[in-house]
């Protein structure tokens, strides 16, 4: 399996947080963000939601694949990859997979395995979507029961892939990463914290044997995930800021073009004060061939990377990827420039300067 | 001589007209507040008397003192009366607000916006989401007041710089007193206690400030946050840990120094990376602390009892106890007391000197006071959107009113119309509550706020 599920882990960093997101009790001092916790209210927009949100039937199974096909990478559209995935699901659930690699090579289904794990990845690659789809403060309660909703059928549609391969796992590494990845990511958001960091020991014992069996497996996706979360944990929960470093290199000399490794690395090398190593990957960054990337992580990545540049005082190689971001952009006008507005009190731009704090010149 | 005359006789009637501005007004109890400041000038001061008042009141005058008098028992009470948004909202530079109760409020009790030399003094605020909030401030003091009640932070300083906070009291709130992306600061003789988290010095992404340092915590009492977290679960409030005496969250250069800690279940001092929370999205901002000074502090009776994330965080330890947790990559950071003060995640501290010492720092303002820009349209609508609209209003989603996009298409061709609506709002939408008058904001601010939704917002 080479990759074909171009999976990226741009959130899987997020969701090593050991505090965070958590269950807060109910308010009731009469805020308006305490109305909005309402459960009834609650209840109602979810309800909406999901009437909103609902695909239209497709009863064929080659009409379900090609509709999958068309949109599973469209991480510009929530709406049109949510069903996307939703009807990729669909078809793959209607095939029949083995309980072993072996019988899968006798009975000619290997092709039934790989469209299951093809089908698990955009899903996770959907979870990223949605990660990505909150605001940075505060969101809407239609936009935040929108979201749970769609968190909420993701997780499911996962967890039935994943009970249908799960007798695989010991045989097919690529399957073991991807069960990693679906803790990390299925836990970024609306998730209580003890799940949180359950899921993060469950994520991290399986890479360590995955990255074992095979290290290429799936370009080096283990290694990444691996290395990100032993950058994130404190040393006295077994963070390890060296190794994360050795595993994210390797991540990226396995997948030069994944954006994910560049900002993954980067961000480590900074947290380890080697600014020179992650200039000089900024710079490699730069020059990344967007056609090998999915459009929405190469304006997302560059935005995040460009804004490292003006963390380390490097203000033209920022404006450097501020055109080549703006060029995409103009290129691809469907893509999404992630521009945030105030809610709150907090975000949008600079009152004063009427400038967007996100801005990279 | 001539020369010399007409100098005088301009300096006197500078003088004169000085003197004539600083007019002292009254407010009957009872009467609008919002009609004596209308009417006040520049420099006035504005005396409200004892009574309740049921209203909004916006300042965007400079050198406004407004002042709560009091009556024995009785004193000039705000009363949103959980329906009104923000008790008093001011961008008028050098204003003085002091004296007064509010309660009741849905969003901000006291918020200064813009405002630089303000002054919040004596004051009682109970139960906002916000209780006194100066933001985009220059210089200016919180001192004397009373926060309780706060699903977020009861004193917050935001996007600040050279603020002192002295001789507060602040308890049953989320957070008592937070500094956010504020830079030299100063927190002393505060009594914090009672609340979820003490004090919270913290840096958050994807806000127009992108540093924090130069913040002092020195002579506090820290006492016992141990309340519920009752922030609503949507909000970052709600992640904040349950048990902290004083949370550090990425800012730099921070001394913490001469308090009494003491009795705060899950840990006296948490200084954490944002990577830790979740944080760490805004590539602008280090996440990480550098340059935390804990000195010579108090500590008894902390991290007995660790809650929520911190007993996640502390399980896999096995440890209790401890005073001073590190979560954070930061360098060149530095504790006191080593031998006596248990900690962990201090690995790579170095032991703090004397000469760290913040002992003699009597404020961190700036002395002549800060410049007082005179804002333009275009930033009194931003400044005002931001402090009062996107309490109720988000962009793209309905918060508690209607989409800013919606609004948006309703009134893109008619500014008039969306500018009556504001001043005088009738309910039009089923499922929404009814917005309250904006009309204490002004005809010229709420023009201001009108022209930037209708014509820069998400543009």
């Amino acid at each position: 399996m080479k990759h074909r599920l171009g999976l990226t882990a741009a959130l899987l960093s997020a969701s090593v947080l050991t505090m965070g997101a958590t269950a807060a009790v109910a308010a009731d001092s009469g805020s308006v963000l305490s109305d909005m916790s309402d459960p009834a209210l609650l209840e109602k927009y979810r309800k909406e939601a999901t009437e909103r949100i609902k695909c239209k039937p497709i009863d064929d199974w080659d009409a379900r694949m090609a509709a999958y096909r068309a949109a599973a990478t469209s991480k510009w559209d929530r709406a049109g990859m949510g069903c996307a995935v939703e009807y990729g699901t669909e078809a793959a659930m209607e095939l029949s997979v083995p309980s072993s690699a072996i019988w899968a090579f006798v009975t000619f289904r290997v092709d039934n395995i790989e469209t299951n794990l093809e089908v698990l990845g955009a899903n996770l690659e959907y979870f990223d979507v949605l990660a990505k789809s909150y605001s940075e403060h505060y969101q809407g309660i239609e936009l935040s029961s929108e979201l749970r909703v769609r968190w909420e059928q993701t997780r499911q549609r996962c967890d039935e892939i994943l009970a249908r391969i799960e007798p695989l796992i010991p045989d097919v590494t690529e399957a073991r990463i991807l069960r990693a990845a679906y803790y990390l990511a299925s836990t970024v958001k609306e998730t209580p914290l003890d799940k949180q960091n359950e899921a993060v020991a469950k994520a991290t014992a399986e890479l360590e044997i995955a990255i074992k069996e095979k290290p290429d497996a799936l370009n080096g996706l283990g290694q990444l995930m691996l290395g990100q979360v032993l950058f994130a944990l404190p040393e006295f929960l077994g963070g390890d800021a060296l190794r994360a470093i050795a595993l994210l290199e390797e991540a990226h000399k396995l997948n030069p073009a994944d954006m994910n490794a560049y900002r993954a690395l980067a961000e480590a090398y900074l947290g380890e004060r080697e600014n020179d190593k992650a200039i000089a990957l900024l710079k490699e960054a730069l020059a990344t061939d967007a056609a090998g990337v999915n459009p929405q992580d190469y304006v997302d990545a560059f935005k995040f990377l460009g804004g490292l540049g003006i963390r380390v005082g490097l203000p033209e190689l920022a404006a450097q990827f501020a055109d080549k971001r703006e060029a995409m952009l103009k290129e691809k006008p469907d893509l999404l420039a992630r521009k945030e507005t105030a809610a709150f009190g907090h975000g949008g731009e600079d009152p004063l300067t009427g400038k967007d704090p996100s801005a990279l010149k | 001589m001539k020369l010399h005359l007409t100098f005088g006789g301009a300096l006197i009637a500078a003088l004169l007209s000085s003197s004539a501005m600083a007019a002292e007004l009254r407010v009957v109890s009872g009467t609008s507040i919002q009609a004596v400041i209308d009417q006040a000038q520049a420099g006035d001061t504005i005396l409200v008397e004892p009574g309740e008042y049921k209203q909004s009141i916006y300042i965007d005058k400079p050198g406004i003192t407004l002042q709560g008098l009091r009556d024995g028992d009785n004193g000039a009470m705000l009363n949103g009366e959980k329906k009104l948004n923000d008790g008093i909202i001011a961008s008028g530079h050098s204003v003085v607000i002091s004296g007064f109760h509010v309660k009741g409020y849905k969003g901000n009790g006291i918020m200064t916006q813009g405002a630089n030399n303000f002054k919040i003094l004596d004051n009682f605020v109970e139960g906002a989401f916000y209780g006194i909030f100066p933001q985009f401030g220059k210089n200016g003091v919180v001192q004397g007041n009373t926060v309780t009640g706060c699903e977020d932070a009861g004193i917050y300083v935001g996007m600040s710089d050279n603020i002192d906070v002295v001789g507060n009291t602040t308890h049953g709130n989320v957070i008592g007193i937070e500094f956010e992306n504020t830079r030299n600061a100063l927190m002393t003789g505060n009594n914090v206690y009672d609340n979820s988290a003490g004090i919270a010095l913290t840096l958050l992404p994807g806000l127009p400030v992108k540093d924090s340092f130069g913040l002092v915590v020195r002579g506090n009492k820290v006492i016992a946050n141990n309340h519920e977290n009752f922030a609503p679960s949507s909000s970052i409030a709600a992640g904040v840990p349950t048990g902290i005496g004083i949370l550090v969250l990425a800012p730099d250069e921070v001394t913490i120094e001469d308090n009494e800690i003491s009795d705060n279940f899950s840990t006296g001092v948490l200084v954490s990376d944002l990577i830790t929370f979740g944080l760490a999205t805004d590539p602008k901002i280090d996440p990480y602390s550098d340059k935390i000074r804990i000195l010579a502090n108090k500590w008894s009776g902390n991290g007995e009892k660790p809650a929520g994330a911190i007993a996640e965080m502390l399980a896999p330890t096995g440890k209790t106890g401890i005073e001073v947790l590190v979560a954070n990559k930061g360098r060149d950071n530095c504790l006191a007391q080593a031998d006596g003060v248990d900690s962990l995640g201090t690995k790579r501290w170095e032991a703090c000197t004397a000469e760290m010492s913040k002992a003699t720092m009597v404020t961190a303002m700036i002395a002549g006071g800060a410049e007082e820009p005179v804002y333009t349209a275009e930033q009194k609508g931003r400044l005002t959107y931001l402090a009062v609209c996107s309490g109720c209003h988000a962009y793209d989603s309905v918060l508690h009113g209607p989409s800013i996009q919606s609004i948006k298409a309703l009134y893109s061709d008619d500014p008039a119309a969306m500018l009556a609506f504001v001043k005088k709002p009738v309910h039009k939408r089923e499922g929404f509550p009814e917005m309250p008058p904006q009309d204490y904001l002004g005809e010229e601010t709420l023009k201001a706020i009108t022209n930037y939704v209708l014509n820069e917002l998400g543009n």
